[in-house]
Protein backbone atom coordinates (compact mmCIF):
# COMPACT_ATOMS: atom_id res chain seq x y z
CA UNK A 1 0.00 0.00 0.00
CA UNK A 2 1.54 3.31 -0.94
CA UNK A 3 0.74 5.96 1.94
CA UNK A 4 2.20 8.78 -0.19
CA UNK A 5 -0.92 9.51 -2.46
CA UNK A 6 0.52 13.08 -3.83
CA UNK A 7 -2.23 15.99 -2.63
CA UNK A 8 -2.84 19.33 -3.67
CA UNK A 9 -2.11 22.58 -2.33
CA UNK A 10 -5.25 23.54 -0.45
CA UNK A 11 -5.48 27.25 -1.28
CA UNK A 12 -8.77 27.40 -3.04
CA UNK A 13 -8.70 29.36 -5.91
CA UNK A 14 -12.03 30.83 -7.74
CA UNK A 15 -10.33 29.39 -11.05
CA UNK A 16 -9.98 26.57 -9.74
CA UNK A 17 -6.20 26.26 -10.80
CA UNK A 18 -5.36 24.71 -8.05
CA UNK A 19 -6.97 21.05 -8.83
CA UNK A 20 -7.54 19.27 -11.63
CA UNK A 21 -8.73 21.42 -14.98
CA UNK A 22 -11.95 19.19 -16.15
CA UNK A 23 -9.86 17.99 -18.82
CA UNK A 24 -7.24 16.53 -16.40
CA UNK A 25 -10.42 15.22 -13.61
CA UNK A 26 -11.14 12.43 -15.38
CA UNK A 27 -7.36 11.40 -16.27
CA UNK A 28 -6.71 12.25 -12.71
CA UNK A 29 -9.16 9.68 -11.08
CA UNK A 30 -8.33 7.68 -13.58
CA UNK A 31 -4.51 7.32 -12.51
CA UNK A 32 -5.43 7.16 -8.70
CA UNK A 33 -7.81 4.23 -9.76
CA UNK A 34 -4.80 2.24 -11.39
CA UNK A 35 -2.60 2.49 -8.68
CA UNK A 36 -4.56 1.78 -5.91
CA UNK A 37 -7.18 -0.21 -6.53
CA UNK A 38 -6.48 -3.94 -5.91
CA UNK A 39 -8.35 -6.89 -4.67
CA UNK A 40 -7.96 -5.26 -1.39
CA UNK A 41 -8.21 -1.90 -1.80
CA UNK A 42 -10.70 0.45 -3.55
CA UNK A 43 -11.01 3.95 -3.98
CA UNK A 44 -14.57 5.71 -3.00
CA UNK A 45 -15.18 9.29 -4.79
CA UNK A 46 -16.61 11.46 -1.85
CA UNK A 47 -18.43 14.40 -3.26
CA UNK A 48 -19.14 17.05 0.25
CA UNK A 49 -20.91 19.96 0.62
CA UNK A 50 -21.00 22.46 3.45
CA UNK A 51 -24.77 22.14 3.77
CA UNK A 52 -24.82 25.43 6.36
CA UNK A 53 -22.42 27.22 3.55
CA UNK A 54 -25.33 29.74 3.04
CA UNK A 55 -25.79 30.95 6.60
CA UNK A 56 -21.98 31.19 6.78
CA UNK A 57 -22.03 33.68 3.97
CA UNK A 58 -24.60 35.96 5.88
CA UNK A 59 -23.11 35.57 8.99
CA UNK A 60 -19.33 35.90 8.33
CA UNK A 61 -18.80 36.29 4.83
CA UNK A 62 -17.98 34.63 1.82
CA UNK A 63 -13.73 34.56 2.69
CA UNK A 64 -15.12 32.55 5.47
CA UNK A 65 -16.64 30.20 4.10
CA UNK A 66 -13.70 29.57 1.89
CA UNK A 67 -11.85 29.24 5.14
CA UNK A 68 -13.73 26.51 6.43
CA UNK A 69 -14.30 24.54 3.32
CA UNK A 70 -10.46 24.84 3.25
CA UNK A 71 -9.94 23.26 6.75
CA UNK A 72 -12.61 20.66 6.29
CA UNK A 73 -10.93 19.74 2.66
CA UNK A 74 -7.87 20.00 4.57
CA UNK A 75 -8.70 17.36 7.31
CA UNK A 76 -9.84 15.28 5.07
CA UNK A 77 -6.84 15.09 3.39
CA UNK A 78 -4.64 14.83 6.05
CA UNK A 79 -6.21 11.98 8.02
CA UNK A 80 -3.29 9.17 9.48
CA UNK A 81 -4.72 6.13 7.56
CA UNK A 82 -6.41 7.30 4.49
CA UNK A 83 -4.70 8.21 1.64
CA UNK A 84 -6.50 11.20 -0.44
CA UNK A 85 -6.59 13.42 -3.22
CA UNK A 86 -8.70 16.51 -3.48
CA UNK A 87 -10.05 16.90 -7.26
CA UNK A 88 -12.06 19.43 -7.18
CA UNK A 89 -12.96 22.35 -4.71
CA UNK A 90 -15.81 25.49 -4.86
CA UNK A 91 -15.50 28.54 -3.34
CA UNK A 92 -19.08 27.71 -2.36
CA UNK A 93 -18.58 25.50 -0.03
CA UNK A 94 -17.87 22.08 -1.62
CA UNK A 95 -15.11 19.85 -2.51
CA UNK A 96 -14.65 16.04 -4.70
CA UNK A 97 -12.00 14.03 -2.56
CA UNK A 98 -10.84 10.35 -3.84
CA UNK A 99 -9.67 8.27 -0.90
CA UNK A 100 -8.57 4.54 -1.04
CA UNK A 101 -9.93 2.66 1.44
CA UNK A 102 -9.99 -1.32 2.42
CA UNK A 103 -12.81 -2.89 0.49
CA UNK A 104 -14.30 -5.14 3.91
CA UNK A 105 -14.08 -2.03 6.15
CA UNK A 106 -14.96 0.73 3.29
CA UNK A 107 -17.96 2.46 4.93
CA UNK A 108 -16.37 2.39 8.61
CA UNK A 109 -13.31 3.83 7.25
CA UNK A 110 -15.22 6.71 5.62
CA UNK A 111 -17.49 6.88 8.71
CA UNK A 112 -14.32 7.31 10.43
CA UNK A 113 -12.82 10.11 8.16
CA UNK A 114 -15.31 11.70 8.20
CA UNK A 115 -15.89 11.93 12.08
CA UNK A 116 -12.30 12.93 12.60
CA UNK A 117 -13.25 15.92 9.71
CA UNK A 118 -16.38 17.01 11.54
CA UNK A 119 -15.22 19.61 14.27
CA UNK A 120 -15.34 23.51 15.13
CA UNK A 121 -13.10 25.55 12.70
CA UNK A 122 -12.18 29.22 13.57
CA UNK A 123 -13.20 31.76 10.93
CA UNK A 124 -13.58 35.29 10.72
CA UNK A 125 -12.48 35.57 14.70
CA UNK A 126 -15.63 33.41 14.94
CA UNK A 127 -16.06 29.78 16.09
CA UNK A 128 -18.00 27.57 13.16
CA UNK A 129 -19.76 24.16 13.15
CA UNK A 130 -19.92 23.06 9.07
CA UNK A 131 -22.32 20.85 8.90
CA UNK A 132 -20.71 18.67 6.46
CA UNK A 133 -22.95 16.36 4.25
CA UNK A 134 -21.40 13.55 1.96
CA UNK A 135 -22.56 10.97 -0.78
CA UNK A 136 -19.69 8.63 -1.57
CA UNK A 137 -19.41 5.89 -4.01
CA UNK A 138 -16.81 3.23 -4.70
CA UNK A 139 -15.04 3.72 -8.41
CA UNK A 140 -14.74 0.47 -9.76
CA UNK A 141 -11.78 -0.50 -12.67
CA UNK A 142 -14.94 -0.82 -14.57
CA UNK A 143 -17.04 2.10 -14.18
CA UNK A 144 -17.03 5.12 -16.37
CA UNK A 145 -15.58 7.81 -14.69
CA UNK A 146 -17.89 10.77 -15.22
CA UNK A 147 -21.02 8.47 -14.75
CA UNK A 148 -18.99 7.87 -11.04
CA UNK A 149 -19.01 11.56 -10.58
CA UNK A 150 -22.54 12.46 -11.67
CA UNK A 151 -23.44 9.58 -8.86
CA UNK A 152 -21.53 10.70 -6.10
CA UNK A 153 -23.30 13.97 -6.25
CA UNK A 154 -26.39 12.56 -6.68
CA UNK A 155 -25.73 11.02 -3.59
CA UNK A 156 -24.60 14.26 -1.90
CA UNK A 157 -27.54 16.17 -3.25
CA UNK A 158 -30.05 13.53 -1.79
CA UNK A 159 -28.43 13.58 1.31
CA UNK A 160 -28.37 17.19 1.74
CA UNK A 161 -32.26 16.69 0.86
CA UNK A 162 -32.97 14.16 3.89
CA UNK A 163 -30.38 13.97 6.04
CA UNK A 164 -27.84 17.29 6.25
CA UNK A 165 -24.86 16.25 7.79
CA UNK A 166 -24.92 12.55 6.90
CA UNK A 167 -22.49 10.28 4.47
CA UNK A 168 -24.91 9.04 1.81
CA UNK A 169 -23.90 5.70 -0.46
CA UNK A 170 -24.88 6.03 -3.95
CA UNK A 171 -26.15 2.57 -3.89
CA UNK A 172 -28.77 3.97 -0.95
CA UNK A 173 -30.12 6.46 -2.61
CA UNK A 174 -33.86 6.73 -3.16
CA UNK A 175 -34.85 6.22 -7.00
CA UNK A 176 -36.13 9.20 -6.38
CA UNK A 177 -32.94 10.67 -6.19
CA UNK A 178 -31.52 9.33 -9.23
CA UNK A 179 -30.94 11.95 -12.35
CA UNK A 180 -34.03 12.47 -14.70
CA UNK A 181 -34.40 10.13 -17.69
CA UNK A 182 -34.91 13.60 -19.54
CA UNK A 183 -35.06 11.74 -22.79
CA UNK A 184 -38.12 9.45 -21.56
CA UNK A 185 -39.95 12.08 -20.63
CA UNK A 186 -39.14 14.72 -23.54
CA UNK A 187 -40.86 11.56 -25.38
CA UNK A 188 -43.33 11.08 -22.69
CA UNK A 189 -44.43 14.37 -23.13
CA UNK A 190 -44.21 14.23 -27.05
CA UNK A 191 -47.01 11.20 -26.89
CA UNK A 192 -49.30 12.71 -24.48
CA UNK A 193 -49.38 15.80 -26.57
CA UNK A 194 -49.23 14.75 -30.23
CA UNK A 195 -50.07 10.58 -30.27
CA UNK A 196 -51.51 9.27 -27.49
CA UNK A 197 -52.25 5.63 -29.02
CA UNK A 198 -48.53 5.23 -27.85
CA UNK A 199 -50.25 4.42 -24.65
CA UNK A 200 -52.76 1.19 -24.20
CA UNK A 201 -54.29 -0.52 -21.22
CA UNK A 202 -54.12 -4.11 -20.51
CA UNK A 203 -56.69 -5.66 -18.22
CA UNK A 204 -55.98 -8.38 -15.73
CA UNK A 205 -58.82 -10.16 -14.36
CA UNK A 206 -59.59 -9.90 -10.15
CA UNK A 207 -61.67 -12.70 -9.55
CA UNK A 208 -63.54 -14.76 -7.05
CA UNK A 209 -61.27 -17.88 -5.84
CA UNK A 210 -64.36 -19.86 -5.08
CA UNK A 211 -65.56 -19.99 -8.63
CA UNK A 212 -64.85 -18.41 -11.89
CA UNK A 213 -66.62 -15.21 -11.21
CA UNK A 214 -65.19 -11.81 -12.77
CA UNK A 215 -65.52 -9.30 -10.27
CA UNK A 216 -63.14 -6.54 -11.48
CA UNK A 217 -60.10 -5.41 -13.93
CA UNK A 218 -57.37 -3.34 -13.38
CA UNK A 219 -56.16 -1.02 -15.94
CA UNK A 220 -52.36 -1.57 -16.74
CA UNK A 221 -50.58 0.86 -18.37
CA UNK A 222 -48.18 -0.14 -21.33
CA UNK A 223 -45.96 2.40 -23.73
CA UNK A 224 -45.47 0.82 -26.91
CA UNK A 225 -42.21 3.63 -27.78
CA UNK A 226 -41.91 3.69 -31.29
CA UNK A 227 -38.54 3.22 -31.60
CA UNK A 228 -37.49 1.60 -28.21
CA UNK A 229 -40.42 -0.67 -28.15
CA UNK A 230 -42.17 -1.55 -24.67
CA UNK A 231 -41.28 0.97 -22.07
CA UNK A 232 -41.71 -0.76 -18.43
CA UNK A 233 -44.89 0.57 -16.85
CA UNK A 234 -42.35 1.54 -13.30
CA UNK A 235 -39.62 3.26 -15.59
CA UNK A 236 -42.53 5.15 -17.45
CA UNK A 237 -44.82 6.32 -14.02
CA UNK A 238 -41.35 7.06 -12.53
CA UNK A 239 -40.57 9.55 -15.34
CA UNK A 240 -44.11 10.59 -15.51
CA UNK A 241 -44.48 11.28 -11.50
CA UNK A 242 -40.83 13.48 -11.09
CA UNK A 243 -41.73 15.39 -14.30
CA UNK A 244 -45.56 16.63 -13.62
CA UNK A 245 -46.59 14.46 -16.53
CA UNK A 246 -48.18 12.07 -14.35
CA UNK A 247 -51.43 14.39 -14.41
CA UNK A 248 -52.10 14.69 -17.87
CA UNK A 249 -51.09 10.71 -18.10
CA UNK A 250 -53.47 9.99 -15.06
CA UNK A 251 -56.25 11.48 -16.84
CA UNK A 252 -55.51 9.94 -19.89
CA UNK A 253 -55.37 6.30 -18.26
CA UNK A 254 -58.86 7.35 -16.43
CA UNK A 255 -60.45 8.57 -19.56
CA UNK A 256 -59.63 4.98 -21.57
CA UNK A 257 -60.27 2.74 -18.90
CA UNK A 258 -64.05 3.95 -18.22
CA UNK A 259 -64.23 4.98 -21.83
CA UNK A 260 -63.55 0.71 -21.79
CA UNK A 261 -65.53 0.13 -19.28
CA UNK A 262 -68.63 1.27 -20.82
CA UNK A 263 -68.23 -0.80 -23.71
CA UNK A 264 -67.96 -3.74 -21.65
CA UNK A 265 -70.94 -3.09 -18.86
CA UNK A 266 -73.72 -4.38 -20.89
CA UNK A 267 -72.02 -7.96 -20.95
CA UNK A 268 -70.77 -7.70 -17.24
CA UNK A 269 -71.82 -8.71 -13.83
CA UNK A 270 -73.13 -6.13 -11.30
CA UNK A 271 -70.06 -6.72 -9.32
CA UNK A 272 -67.84 -6.14 -11.90
CA UNK A 273 -65.15 -3.00 -11.19
CA UNK A 274 -62.91 -1.07 -13.12
CA UNK A 275 -59.47 -0.81 -11.05
CA UNK A 276 -57.62 2.17 -11.52
CA UNK A 277 -54.04 3.53 -10.38
CA UNK A 278 -54.09 6.69 -9.02
CA UNK A 279 -50.72 8.66 -8.33
CA UNK A 280 -50.78 10.45 -5.13
CA UNK A 281 -49.26 13.08 -6.96
CA UNK A 282 -52.30 13.48 -8.77
CA UNK A 283 -54.50 13.62 -5.62
CA UNK A 284 -52.41 16.53 -4.70
CA UNK A 285 -54.11 18.34 -6.92
CA UNK A 286 -57.45 19.99 -5.85
CA UNK A 287 -59.43 19.52 -9.10
CA UNK A 288 -58.28 15.82 -9.07
CA UNK A 289 -62.14 15.05 -8.15
CA UNK A 290 -63.61 17.21 -10.21
CA UNK A 291 -62.01 15.74 -13.43
CA UNK A 292 -62.99 12.08 -12.19
CA UNK A 293 -66.67 13.27 -12.04
CA UNK A 294 -66.44 14.84 -15.36
CA UNK A 295 -64.78 11.78 -17.19
CA UNK A 296 -67.68 9.79 -15.21
CA UNK A 297 -70.62 11.91 -16.64
CA UNK A 298 -68.74 11.79 -20.18
CA UNK A 299 -68.33 7.32 -20.08
CA UNK A 300 -71.72 6.88 -18.38
CA UNK A 301 -69.94 4.46 -16.04
CA UNK A 302 -71.77 4.85 -12.32
CA UNK A 303 -69.42 5.89 -9.43
CA UNK A 304 -69.50 2.41 -7.96
CA UNK A 305 -67.98 0.48 -10.78
CA UNK A 306 -65.34 2.43 -10.14
CA UNK A 307 -62.45 1.49 -7.89
CA UNK A 308 -59.62 3.63 -7.51
CA UNK A 309 -56.06 2.02 -6.52
CA UNK A 310 -53.97 4.49 -4.44
CA UNK A 311 -50.68 3.20 -2.47
CA UNK A 312 -50.07 3.05 0.94
CA UNK A 313 -48.12 5.94 1.21
CA UNK A 314 -50.86 8.13 -0.16
CA UNK A 315 -52.99 7.68 2.72
CA UNK A 316 -50.93 8.06 5.60
CA UNK A 317 -49.77 11.30 3.98
CA UNK A 318 -49.88 14.54 5.88
CA UNK A 319 -50.63 16.19 2.85
CA UNK A 320 -54.31 17.95 3.34
CA UNK A 321 -55.16 18.36 -0.23
CA UNK A 322 -54.47 14.68 -0.80
CA UNK A 323 -57.28 13.93 2.18
CA UNK A 324 -59.75 16.81 0.60
CA UNK A 325 -59.18 14.86 -2.55
CA UNK A 326 -59.96 11.15 -0.93
CA UNK A 327 -62.71 12.25 0.92
CA UNK A 328 -64.35 14.23 -2.93
CA UNK A 329 -63.59 10.63 -4.72
CA UNK A 330 -65.60 8.96 -1.50
CA UNK A 331 -68.49 11.45 -1.97
CA UNK A 332 -68.81 10.58 -5.28
CA UNK A 333 -69.53 6.93 -4.86
CA UNK A 334 -66.26 5.56 -6.33
CA UNK A 335 -64.86 3.33 -4.37
CA UNK A 336 -61.28 3.66 -2.71
CA UNK A 337 -58.16 0.61 -2.54
CA UNK A 338 -55.36 0.51 -0.76
CA UNK A 339 -52.68 -1.30 -2.99
CA UNK A 340 -49.90 -3.37 -2.71
CA UNK A 341 -50.54 -3.95 1.20
CA UNK A 342 -48.11 -4.66 3.13
CA UNK A 343 -45.22 -2.73 1.75
CA UNK A 344 -45.56 1.01 3.27
CA UNK A 345 -45.92 1.48 6.51
CA UNK A 346 -49.62 2.33 6.71
CA UNK A 347 -51.34 1.10 10.71
CA UNK A 348 -54.27 -0.64 10.44
CA UNK A 349 -55.85 2.59 13.11
CA UNK A 350 -54.97 5.07 10.00
CA UNK A 351 -56.70 2.94 7.53
CA UNK A 352 -59.89 2.47 9.72
CA UNK A 353 -60.26 6.10 9.09
CA UNK A 354 -59.57 6.17 5.14
CA UNK A 355 -62.99 5.77 3.21
CA UNK A 356 -61.73 2.55 1.45
CA UNK A 357 -63.31 -0.36 0.91
CA UNK A 358 -60.76 -2.52 -0.41
CA UNK A 359 -57.10 -3.96 0.40
CA UNK A 360 -55.19 -5.34 -2.06
CA UNK A 361 -52.57 -7.23 -0.18
CA UNK A 362 -48.92 -7.02 -2.05
CA UNK A 363 -47.69 -10.17 -3.48
CA UNK A 364 -44.56 -10.22 -1.64
CA UNK A 365 -47.18 -11.64 1.03
CA UNK A 366 -48.60 -14.31 -1.33
CA UNK A 367 -45.14 -15.49 -2.88
CA UNK A 368 -44.14 -18.36 -0.89
CA UNK A 369 -47.35 -19.47 0.92
CA UNK A 370 -47.67 -22.15 -1.33
CA UNK A 371 -44.16 -24.12 -0.15
CA UNK A 372 -43.17 -22.30 3.12
CA UNK A 373 -45.24 -22.27 6.32
CA UNK A 374 -43.88 -19.43 7.79
CA UNK A 375 -45.07 -17.35 4.71
CA UNK A 376 -48.58 -18.82 5.23
CA UNK A 377 -48.31 -18.14 8.55
CA UNK A 378 -47.45 -14.37 8.30
CA UNK A 379 -49.79 -13.75 5.03
CA UNK A 380 -52.58 -15.46 7.36
CA UNK A 381 -52.27 -13.23 10.21
CA UNK A 382 -52.19 -9.97 8.11
CA UNK A 383 -55.22 -11.31 6.33
CA UNK A 384 -57.26 -11.95 9.84
CA UNK A 385 -56.12 -8.49 10.90
CA UNK A 386 -56.97 -6.80 7.73
CA UNK A 387 -60.26 -8.25 7.49
CA UNK A 388 -61.47 -7.04 11.10
CA UNK A 389 -61.58 -3.64 9.04
CA UNK A 390 -64.42 -5.34 6.92
CA UNK A 391 -63.23 -4.50 3.56
CA UNK A 392 -62.88 -6.49 0.49
CA UNK A 393 -59.15 -8.38 0.10
CA UNK A 394 -57.82 -8.96 -2.34
CA UNK A 395 -54.39 -10.92 -2.93
CA UNK A 396 -52.01 -10.03 -5.51
CA UNK A 397 -49.66 -11.94 -7.20
CA UNK A 398 -51.12 -15.28 -7.08
CA UNK A 399 -48.70 -17.66 -9.27
CA UNK A 400 -50.44 -20.85 -8.67
CA UNK A 401 -53.35 -23.46 -8.05
CA UNK A 402 -51.87 -23.98 -4.74
CA UNK A 403 -51.16 -20.29 -3.87
CA UNK A 404 -55.26 -19.76 -4.79
CA UNK A 405 -56.11 -22.73 -2.25
CA UNK A 406 -53.89 -21.00 0.27
CA UNK A 407 -55.64 -18.12 0.25
CA UNK A 408 -58.77 -19.50 0.45
CA UNK A 409 -57.76 -21.65 3.44
CA UNK A 410 -57.25 -18.19 5.07
CA UNK A 411 -60.44 -17.05 4.48
CA UNK A 412 -59.21 -14.57 1.09
CA UNK A 413 -62.00 -14.80 -1.45
CA UNK A 414 -60.99 -12.34 -3.96
CA UNK A 415 -57.79 -12.49 -5.78
CA UNK A 416 -55.61 -11.65 -8.83
CA UNK A 417 -52.49 -12.90 -10.84
CA UNK A 418 -51.05 -14.55 -13.32
CA UNK A 419 -52.72 -17.66 -12.42
CA UNK A 420 -56.04 -16.11 -12.68
CA UNK A 421 -55.41 -14.44 -15.51
CA UNK A 422 -52.40 -12.59 -17.47
CA UNK A 423 -52.99 -8.88 -18.37
CA UNK A 424 -54.36 -8.77 -21.88
CA UNK A 425 -55.46 -6.05 -24.46
CA UNK A 426 -58.77 -4.31 -24.26
CA UNK A 427 -59.48 -6.81 -27.58
CA UNK A 428 -58.30 -9.93 -25.76
CA UNK A 429 -59.92 -9.55 -22.40
CA UNK A 430 -63.63 -10.33 -23.23
CA UNK A 431 -63.09 -13.77 -24.89
CA UNK A 432 -60.23 -14.22 -22.28
CA UNK A 433 -62.40 -14.12 -19.83
CA UNK A 434 -65.25 -16.91 -21.73
CA UNK A 435 -62.51 -18.74 -22.20
CA UNK A 436 -61.90 -19.18 -18.66
CA UNK A 437 -65.59 -19.56 -17.46
CA UNK A 438 -65.69 -22.52 -20.17
CA UNK A 439 -62.59 -24.14 -18.54
CA UNK A 440 -63.35 -23.30 -14.62
CA UNK A 441 -67.18 -24.44 -14.64
CA UNK A 442 -67.81 -28.18 -13.89
CA UNK B 1 -65.70 -35.48 24.92
CA UNK B 2 -64.62 -33.66 22.39
CA UNK B 3 -66.02 -35.12 18.60
CA UNK B 4 -62.65 -36.57 16.73
CA UNK B 5 -60.97 -34.88 13.96
CA UNK B 6 -61.15 -38.22 11.26
CA UNK B 7 -58.01 -38.66 9.94
CA UNK B 8 -57.71 -40.46 6.30
CA UNK B 9 -54.87 -41.85 4.64
CA UNK B 10 -52.60 -45.06 4.58
CA UNK B 11 -49.17 -43.58 5.69
CA UNK B 12 -48.56 -44.47 9.00
CA UNK B 13 -45.53 -41.72 9.35
CA UNK B 14 -47.72 -38.52 8.02
CA UNK B 15 -50.43 -39.60 10.29
CA UNK B 16 -48.21 -39.28 13.24
CA UNK B 17 -47.15 -35.92 12.17
CA UNK B 18 -50.61 -34.94 11.93
CA UNK B 19 -51.23 -36.31 15.66
CA UNK B 20 -48.18 -34.15 16.90
CA UNK B 21 -49.39 -31.27 14.79
CA UNK B 22 -52.74 -31.67 16.50
CA UNK B 23 -51.19 -32.20 19.95
CA UNK B 24 -48.79 -28.86 19.72
CA UNK B 25 -51.21 -27.19 18.61
CA UNK B 26 -53.04 -27.86 21.91
CA UNK B 27 -56.53 -29.48 20.05
CA UNK B 28 -58.13 -31.89 22.93
CA UNK B 29 -60.39 -33.12 20.04
CA UNK B 30 -59.12 -37.36 19.98
CA UNK B 31 -57.59 -38.02 16.62
CA UNK B 32 -59.05 -41.15 14.84
CA UNK B 33 -57.73 -42.94 12.00
CA UNK B 34 -59.02 -44.38 8.51
CA UNK B 35 -56.93 -46.31 6.62
CA UNK B 36 -58.58 -45.43 3.24
CA UNK B 37 -62.05 -44.72 1.92
CA UNK B 38 -63.58 -48.53 2.84
CA UNK B 39 -63.15 -47.69 6.37
CA UNK B 40 -63.92 -43.88 6.04
CA UNK B 41 -67.47 -44.64 4.16
CA UNK B 42 -67.70 -47.37 7.35
CA UNK B 43 -67.47 -44.76 10.06
CA UNK B 44 -69.41 -42.05 8.91
CA UNK B 45 -72.17 -44.51 7.76
CA UNK B 46 -72.16 -45.87 11.30
CA UNK B 47 -71.22 -49.91 10.29
CA UNK B 48 -69.67 -52.36 11.98
CA UNK B 49 -66.76 -51.73 14.00
CA UNK B 50 -68.12 -47.64 13.78
CA UNK B 51 -71.90 -48.73 15.05
CA UNK B 52 -71.76 -47.54 18.60
CA UNK B 53 -71.67 -43.27 18.86
CA UNK B 54 -70.93 -43.52 21.90
CA UNK B 55 -67.34 -44.60 21.07
CA UNK B 56 -67.17 -44.10 17.66
CA UNK B 57 -68.69 -40.13 17.84
CA UNK B 58 -69.41 -38.26 14.59
CA UNK B 59 -66.09 -36.33 13.44
CA UNK B 60 -65.90 -32.06 13.85
CA UNK B 61 -63.71 -31.98 11.16
CA UNK B 62 -62.22 -34.44 8.28
CA UNK B 63 -58.45 -34.74 7.22
CA UNK B 64 -57.93 -36.42 3.86
CA UNK B 65 -55.33 -37.34 1.75
CA UNK B 66 -55.29 -35.94 -2.08
CA UNK B 67 -54.46 -39.71 -3.03
CA UNK B 68 -55.39 -42.96 -1.69
CA UNK B 69 -54.41 -46.30 -2.03
CA UNK B 70 -57.78 -46.49 -3.67
CA UNK B 71 -59.83 -43.20 -4.35
CA UNK B 72 -59.37 -39.61 -3.83
CA UNK B 73 -60.41 -36.94 -1.40
CA UNK B 74 -63.01 -36.10 -4.15
CA UNK B 75 -64.55 -39.88 -3.05
CA UNK B 76 -64.09 -39.08 0.82
CA UNK B 77 -66.35 -35.94 -0.06
CA UNK B 78 -69.02 -37.49 -1.23
CA UNK B 79 -68.71 -40.14 1.51
CA UNK B 80 -68.78 -37.44 4.18
CA UNK B 81 -71.77 -35.19 2.08
CA UNK B 82 -74.18 -38.46 1.75
CA UNK B 83 -74.60 -38.46 5.44
CA UNK B 84 -77.02 -35.70 6.02
CA UNK B 85 -75.67 -34.74 9.44
CA UNK B 86 -71.92 -34.31 8.11
CA UNK B 87 -73.30 -31.87 5.46
CA UNK B 88 -71.52 -28.96 7.32
CA UNK B 89 -68.61 -30.59 8.67
CA UNK B 90 -65.13 -29.39 7.11
CA UNK B 91 -63.31 -31.86 4.94
CA UNK B 92 -59.35 -30.70 4.64
CA UNK B 93 -57.29 -31.70 2.48
CA UNK B 94 -53.58 -32.39 1.71
CA UNK B 95 -51.59 -33.29 -0.89
CA UNK B 96 -48.16 -33.42 -1.68
CA UNK B 97 -48.82 -32.45 -5.51
CA UNK B 98 -52.10 -31.83 -6.93
CA UNK B 99 -53.13 -30.59 -10.57
CA UNK B 100 -55.65 -27.44 -10.66
CA UNK B 101 -58.55 -29.54 -11.49
CA UNK B 102 -58.04 -31.35 -8.59
CA UNK B 103 -58.31 -28.72 -6.81
CA UNK B 104 -60.47 -27.43 -8.33
CA UNK B 105 -62.60 -30.80 -7.98
CA UNK B 106 -62.67 -31.13 -4.46
CA UNK B 107 -63.21 -27.20 -3.62
CA UNK B 108 -66.45 -27.70 -5.95
CA UNK B 109 -66.99 -31.11 -3.53
CA UNK B 110 -67.29 -28.56 -0.45
CA UNK B 111 -63.49 -28.90 0.91
CA UNK B 112 -63.32 -26.26 3.52
CA UNK B 113 -59.30 -26.10 2.21
CA UNK B 114 -56.49 -27.60 0.56
CA UNK B 115 -52.92 -27.47 1.89
CA UNK B 116 -49.96 -28.67 -0.12
CA UNK B 117 -47.98 -31.04 2.52
CA UNK B 118 -45.08 -28.52 2.79
CA UNK B 119 -46.99 -26.73 4.90
CA UNK B 120 -50.05 -28.57 5.93
CA UNK B 121 -48.81 -29.88 9.75
CA UNK B 122 -47.44 -26.40 10.70
CA UNK B 123 -50.51 -24.35 9.75
CA UNK B 124 -53.34 -27.08 9.76
CA UNK B 125 -54.44 -25.97 13.54
CA UNK B 126 -54.74 -22.79 12.27
CA UNK B 127 -56.51 -23.48 9.60
CA UNK B 128 -58.96 -25.80 11.49
CA UNK B 129 -59.46 -23.02 14.02
CA UNK B 130 -60.44 -20.41 11.13
CA UNK B 131 -63.33 -23.87 9.97
CA UNK B 132 -67.03 -22.63 11.23
CA UNK B 133 -66.62 -25.19 13.86
CA UNK B 134 -65.06 -23.59 16.64
CA UNK B 135 -67.88 -24.97 19.24
CA UNK B 136 -66.12 -28.64 18.29
CA UNK B 137 -62.92 -27.75 19.05
CA UNK B 138 -60.92 -27.52 21.93
CA UNK B 139 -58.13 -26.25 23.44
CA UNK B 140 -56.26 -26.52 26.38
CA UNK B 141 -56.78 -22.93 26.58
CA UNK B 142 -60.41 -23.45 26.38
CA UNK B 143 -60.54 -26.40 28.65
CA UNK B 144 -58.77 -24.21 31.46
CA UNK B 145 -61.06 -21.27 31.18
CA UNK B 146 -64.43 -23.65 31.58
CA UNK B 147 -62.62 -24.99 34.28
CA UNK B 148 -62.18 -22.08 36.12
CA UNK B 149 -65.79 -20.66 34.91
CA UNK B 150 -67.00 -23.85 36.65
CA UNK B 151 -64.94 -23.20 39.48
CA UNK B 152 -66.60 -19.51 39.86
CA UNK B 153 -69.96 -20.97 39.83
CA UNK B 154 -69.55 -23.92 42.27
Amino acid sequence: MNDHVPTVDLGLDHHGAAFPTTATLVSAVQELRKEHSDARHGVVLLSASISNAAEIVDLLGSAALEVVTSEVARRTLQHEHLPARLLRASSLGGFLVAVVVERDLARAQVADLMSEVRGLVSAADDQVWPIITVGARLYEEHDDTWSAIRDVRTAVFAAGRHTAGSVLWYEDADERDRPLDLPVIRDLALALEHDPDQFQLHYQPVRDLRNPRLLGAEALLRWEHPELGRISPDRAVEAAERSGLIVPLGRHVLRAALRQTAQWLPQLEEEYRVHVNVSPLELRHAEYADHLEEALLRSGVPAHRVLLEVTETALVSDDISVHHSLARIAELGVCLGVDDFGTGYSSIANLRRMPIDTIKIDRSLVTGIGTSAADFTLARSVLQLVSSMGVMIVAEGIESAVEAAHLRAMGCQVGQGYHLGRPVPAVDFMPAQEHHKRTHTA
Amino acid sequence: MHPPLLVVGHDELRLQATRDALHYGRLLNPVVECAGLEELTAYVQGQAPYDDRATHPLPAVVLTELHLDRGTAADVLRAVRNQLTLRRTPVIVVADEATEQEIDEVHRLGAAAFLDRGVAVDVLVGVIRDTDVPWAVGTHAALRQETRLQECVT
